[in-house]
């Protein structure tokens, strides 16, 4: 044994046994560091994933399709208090919603032929979305007498469609119509069917068919799809079977006699109609309508400047970032004075006791403490022992306030750990008491610091939802609130809210309201990162 | 730049043959360079100490031996480093393997935070040096026999080897570092962190050890110099001033910087 | 005129007539100190300044802490002498309904007077509350004026040549700074007696054996107050959480600390913290919209597969594992934050003593460095799960609301934390158990959470101590 220690021995660079262990040590040591990157990575890809896929939900928010209405503005319909009162023009909801409805029966006269197919058709402007053709005209009362051309928000479910949100469609362009023939059948209830003659005979019709069949065939529902046949602002739906030689069609808007001709397209929508929110019936109005031009695209400012509604295509983000503002308004009076008075004694001023002790335990713990039992404490102590409003963004600043505090506490004392001692016995050596020393030269060189970490802190409050939620701060707020007793919603709550509605047209604002949420975010983080560059003092 | 070459072949009765030959080694440490253009030729089995003032470079040299440099940022070192015929300074020699042939003993005792007994099993475990129990125990007990240790840690060995006087951790380090029987040892000033009766014994331990081992050390005592080496190098801004026999650099030192340095002037 | 007295908004009022009272006493006791100036042979011991403060303090102070008490009190006490005026017709009303009764009472105070003219009965009650309200108002604000006069009168006469008055308006601002320091403990304290008054009433209703151990959760309908299940959805969520969490936030903290490049580093540490940074209802979105379709996709075609017994999956759509996956990354960055903290604490001597040993980077690491770091790693991880367990939207928005025990990962799935919320949303009557179980609910969680801060914290104080 003690050869090992007494000759070193030859040169063992290429001894073959140690060369082959070296080689198995190596490749510990690859693995290892591959899986130090595997981890890495999987962090920020789903970082990626997670920025894409909100991001790219909150696109289809920002912009929605707007239908034109020319509205004849006569004195009874909108102001039935006569011209001389402008809120009752701006209340008159249902008489600009009759209007809109008049002028959607006008265009598709096919829609009045059942009470049914009138509601059908009144689905495609939401009643509430004429609230801003409301208070415009309140504004213009001179506009009575005369037709004014409006845009007003295309109800969610069909702005999605256009979006392709719906589902996933064919579409091809067609030969040729030579011919459109209408046969009514023997029994008279059955509805009207078209007889269409193609220069090609359906050929690409059919082999699309084909290809939609075997779609809707892998996912179990052979089938299940509605093809429409469009030229112009006249649109057909095929009936099924859809093998049958002839393909008939039935009318769905415009006249069945003007497809012949022009250049005709069909599209196939894949997922039947029982399964969509939207009508075949529908879809046909609607394309009809975009080929008149009346629908367009556009950014969709009502996001930013609305207040909660129950609708999702007027439904804004405004009141609950003013009640955010009042709520952050009310947590940074709280945490940041009360934070760094804390912070100045704990650094400067304790002695080294148990009390002490017991404080700086206590503040490394609340920081842990999780936000909900804050809530809680909010319930039980503001809400019910000292009857502070409920839902008032009062209350959600004061608790938000207590949550932040030992947060802006650490990071004002780290800031003040690094005003080196030097500084302070400089001052103390020219004989200024402790007091002078602290607020004269402590605290103004620490300040930017102490600053950074507040606002970070108050990012983080703006986030915070679950303890607003234990104070009623998720009531429907469709107004904006006035000061900070009024009832409000804050920003995270409002986004909690919409994740947890039912329709789809949710889903994109959401994701709006949580990029609108982030912003505000980021822009506060880079005020931080901005004064820690501008003035980070290194000793 | 002296010619070690000739030195080396004149003392031959104190150095036996070149075990490390350096040859125009320069290192950077990004845009600046600390070390320039020095070649030396290091005897085996006897004690060579680098001397200089603070920061002149001697222990980045020292660092160079055993590459330990590679673990810095942005360092880069450029020569060669002929160990035993084989330049070590290139990408085709695994820095691991060559550690395990040249030791290192640290400024402060570094003990790993483990019991005496694994500190020094460390090396032979990852080589594999040891394959049955017996083996390592026989392992241990030699190293740290060597390092003088043995009689004072033998009753505790499965303590934790910070739990050591500075003294004894140091010790502890070389025992660490002969346990992978290297046949080359770097001391980079392992006597600043203790006391005169500690360095004392460390002092004794080099000068039993250079019997077996090829040993450079760093140190910032003359006098520690002069009682352990047989070979000294004057190093200065990075540059290597003088190089040779111990008696003859500290008695008649052939560059005035040298002179003006043990003589106190600067330094 | 009491009446017209509550409606006025006395915040703003009373703040500025704090500040002209401050100012205006600071004016006085410096005028006076520099009047002792002039005339006493004896110099001033402090600034005529300080003598201003002083008075300053003395006038604005008591004044305050008046005001500041009202603000707080003053609409509880309010409501509590009006209940004990009330009518004996009101004792048919149980608490929930005298509370809303009086909301709407103290709302109709607000107004204008012919909102409630109607209502008799409603209308001389709002009158009486807005007697009492404006009469307590007044009270205190007269209160106030005459506490500031008698601050202003006793510093006044303390002043003279040899006064202290810097020490003592610096120890007034000690004072201060102690009592900010002090809310944070009032905070805790406020924690603990809330949580445990309101449990203690629960538990007058419900056996604390029954809520600790009961398998049956159905608080809606005040019948099974047995939380085990609660605990069990808590433990399993908490679990997977940490299962994504604990490997990939070491190993990245391992990567970052000693592999990665001072370049890598600077793009790779940011990124981590806006992990961190986001807030969770956006995480519990991103689980609803993403994560839990996709997992309830793969649990769909899993229960195809030949050798899985159908349904052997539930399926569900919001499920443990969504909310869990989701909640460990959420969690990566307060792991391997610490972490890299603790292992960069880790002196570089015996990095240096294992790579002179010959031992490779990740020999080094996992031998040498992460034996020295563990305290503080277990630490990281302990703050961690206490995280993990308070954790709540993304389990509101992803785990679901049926409280059960089961094995199964892509089952609906409930927590503490999700019960809270689910039992706190809404009008909430303070009596009933279902209301009070929510904050038994609360003290167990913040039990459960203290308990690993208060270790993890305890170990790394211990940690530091020994590296600094």
């Amino acid at each position: 044994m003690t050869k090992l220690i007494s000759s070193p021995g030859p040169s063992r660079f290429d001894d073959p046994e140690a060369l082959s262990r070296l080689k198995k040590r190596h490749a510990a040591e690859r693995r290892f560091r591959l899986y130090g990157q595997l981890a890495i990575s999987f962090a920020i890809l789903f970082l990626g994933l997670l920025i894409v896929s909100i991001g790219s939900q909150a696109v289809s928010a920002f912009s929605h399709h707007q239908v034109t209405f020319h509205l004849p503005l006569n004195e009874e319909t909108v102001a039935p208090n006569g011209p001389g009162d402008p809120e009752a023009v701006e209340e008159n909801i249902s008489g600009f919603y009759q209007l809109v409805r008049e002028d959607l029966a006008r265009t598709f006269p096919e829609a009045g032929e059942t009470p049914a197919r009138t509601r059908e058709v009144n689905a495609l402007v939401t009643r509430l979305a004429v609230i801003p053709m409301a208070r415009e005209t309140s504004e213009h009362l001179d506009w009575l007498g005369e037709t004014r051309r409006y845009r007003t928000a295309l109800s969610d479910d069909l702005d999605l469609y256009l979006k392709g949100a719906v589902a996933d469609e064919i579409e091809i362009s067609l030969a040729e119509i030579l011919r459109a023939e209408q046969i009514r059948a023997e029994d008279s209830d059955a509805p009207p069917r078209i007889r269409l003659t193609s220069a090609d005979e359906f050929a690409s019709l059919r082999d699309a068919l084909a290809r939609a069949s075997a779609l809707t065939a892998d996912r179990g529902e052979a089938g299940g799809f509605s093809v429409l046949v469009q030229n112009g602002a006249n649109l057909v739906r095929l009936l099924p079977p859809y093998d049958s030689q002839p393909l008939l069609f039935e009318p769905m808007t415009g006249t069945p006699a003007n497809l012949a001709g022009g250049k005709p397209e069909a599209r196939i929508i894949l997922l039947p109609e029982s399964a969509r929110n939207v009508t075949d019936r529908q879809i046909a109005w609607t394309l009809a309508l975009q080929e008149q031009g009346r629908i367009r695209s556009s950014l969709n400012w009502a996001l930013l400047t609305n207040s909660d509604s129950t609708y999702p295509e007027i439904a804004g983000v405004l009141a609950a970032i003013v009640g955010s503002l009042f709520t952050m308004f009310v947590t940074a009076a709280i945490a940041i004075p009360i934070g760094i008075c804390a912070a100045l004694y704990l650094e400067e001023y304790a002695p080294k006791n148990r009390v002490t002790d017991l404080i700086e335990v206590n503040i490394n713990n609340l920081a842990a403490v999780p936000s909900i039992v804050f809530g809680l404490l909010g319930a039980a102590v503001f809400l019910n022992f000292l009857a502070l409003p409920r839902s008032a963004p009062l209350v959600g600043g004061l608790v938000l306030g207590l949550l932040t505090l030992p947060t802006v506490i650490i990071a004002a004392r780290a800031a003040l750990r690094t005003v080196p001692p030097s500084i302070r016995a400089a001052a103390l050596g020219l004989g200024a008491s402790k007091t002078q020393t602290v607020f004269h030269h402590v605290l103004p060189l620490a300040a930017p610091g102490i600053l950074t970490g507040a606002i970070i802190g108050m990012a983080r409050a703006l986030g915070e939802t679950a303890p607003l939620l234990l104070i009623g701060m998720v009531a429907f707020v469709a107004e904006v609130p006035g000061g900070p007793t009024d009832e409000a919603t804050a920003l995270p709550v409002l986004i909690y809210k919409w994740s947890t509605g039912a329709e789809r047209a949710w889903e994109p604002n959401t994701a709006a309201a949580i990029l609108v949420l982030l912003t505000f975010m980021v822009v506060m983080n880079a005020v931080a990162v901005f004064l820690r560059r501008r003035f980070e003092r290194r000793w | 730049m002296p010619d070690t070459s000739s030195h080396s072949a004149t003392t031959a009765s104190i150095a036996t043959a070149t075990k490390v030959d350096c040859r125009n080694i320069n290192v950077f440490y990004g845009d600046k360079q600390a070390i320039f253009d020095i070649s030396m030729a290091i005897p085996g089995r006897s004690v060579t100490s680098f001397i200089g003032p603070s920061g002149c470079g001697k222990s980045t040299f020292l660092r160079c031996i055993n590459r330990m440099n590679d673990t810095i940022e942005n360092a880069r070192v450029e020569g060669q480093v002929i160990i035993e015929g084989e330049n070590v300074n290139t990408d085709a020699v695994d820095p691991v393997l060559l550690r395990s042939r040249v030791g290192m003993v640290f400024q402060k005792p570094n003990p790993f935070p483990k019991s005496i007994y694994d500190n020094v099993a460390y090396g032979p475990r990852i080589h594999g040096l040891a394959r049955t129990r017996e083996d390592m125990d026989a392992v241990v007990q030699n190293s740290l026999t060597r390092a003088g240790l043995w009689e004072e840690v033998k009753d505790r060995l499965g303590e934790p080897g910070t739990g050591l006087s500075g003294g004894q951790q140091q010790r502890l380090c070389i025992a660490r570092a002969i346990a992978v029987s290297p046949e080359i040892i770097l001391m980079d000033e392992p006597c600043s962190a203790l006391d005169p009766i500690a360095t004392a014994k460390i002092e004794e331990l080099i000068d039993e050890l250079r019997e077996r081992f090829c040993i450079v050390i760093v140190t910032h005592s003359m006098q520690q110099a002069a009682r352990v080496s047989q070979r000294t190098a004057f190093f200065h801004l990075g540059k290597l001033v003088e190089f040779g026999d111990t008696e003859q650099v500290f008695t008649n030192p052939t560059d005035d910087r040298t002179q003006d340095y043990i003589t106190g002037r600067f330094g | 005129m009491l009446e017209t007295f509550s409606q006025i908004p006395m915040a703003w009022l009373a703040f500025a007539a704090l500040a002209a009272a401050g100012c205006a006493a600071f004016l006085a006791g410096r005028t006076i100190a520099m009047g002792i100036a002039r005339t006493s042979e004896a110099q001033l011991n402090s600034q005529p300044n300080y003598h201003g403060y002083y008075v300053a303090m003395w006038t604005v102070t008591p004044a305050a802490l008046l005001l500041l008490g009202h603000a707080l009190f003053g609409s509880g006490l309010t409501r509590s002498l009006l209940m004990a005026e009330l009518p004996d017709g009101f004792a048919s009303f149980d608490r929930l309904q005298l509370a809303q009764y009086l909301d709407r009472v103290s709302e109709a105070a607000t107004l204008d007077r012919s909102v409630w003219a109607g209502e008799p009965l409603f209308a001389a009650v709002t009158e009486r509350y807005m007697i009492l309200k404006g009469g307590l108002k007044l009270g205190t604000f007269l209160l106030a004026i005459l506490a500031g006069l008698a601050g202003l009168a006793f510093a006044t006469r303390r002043l003279q040549a040899s006064f202290r008055a810097r020490h003592e308006v610096e120890r007034g601002i000690q004072l201060a700074l102690f009592a900010c320091a002090a809310i944070a403990v009032a905070t805790t304290a406020g924690i603990v007696v809330s949580l445990l008054f309101e449990s203690i009433r629960f538990f007058s209703q419900v056996p604390l054996f029954d809520f600790l151990f009961g398998l049956h959760w159905n608080a809606q309908t005040e019948e099974h107050f047995g939380a085990i299940p609660l605990f069990f959805g808590t433990f399993i969520i908490s679990l997977i959480a940490m299962c994504v969490a604990v490997p990939v936030g070491l190993y990245a903290a391992i990567y970052l600390s000693e592999y990665a490049g001072a370049r890598a580093r600077a793009w790779i540490k940011p990124m981590l913290e806006i992990l961190a940074g986001i807030p969770t209802v956006v995480y519990g979105f991103f689980a609803l919209l993403v994560i839990a379709p996709a997992v309830r996709t793969s649990a769909v075609w899993l229960n195809g597969l030949p050798f899985i017994p159908d349904e052997f999956f539930a399926a569900s759509s919001t499920n443990a594992l969504a909310a869990g996956l989701v909640m460990g990354v959420m969690i990566i960055p307060f792991v391997s934050s610490l972490s890299d903290d603790v292992i960069n604490a880790v002196p570089q001597s015996l990095r240096d003593g294992a790579f002179a040993m010959g031992a490779t980077r990740s020999e080094t690491v996992k031998q040498v460095v992460m034996p020295a770091a563990l305290p503080g790693v277990i630490a990281s991880v302990l703050l961690a799960v206490s995280r993990a367990i308070g954790e709540t939207m993304i389990v509101v928005m992803a785990a679901g609301l049926r409280p059960q025990i089961t094995a199964d990962p892509t089952a609906e799935i409930t927590t503490i934390t999700v019960q809270i919320v689910a039992l706190l949303t809404g009008d909430s009557e303070f009596d009933s158990p279902k209301t009070l179980s929510a904050f038994a609910l609360g003290f167990v969680l913040f039990a459960l959470t203290l308990v690993f801060n208060l270790v993890a914290l305890r170990v790394v104080q211990k940690y530091r101590e020994k590296y600094d």
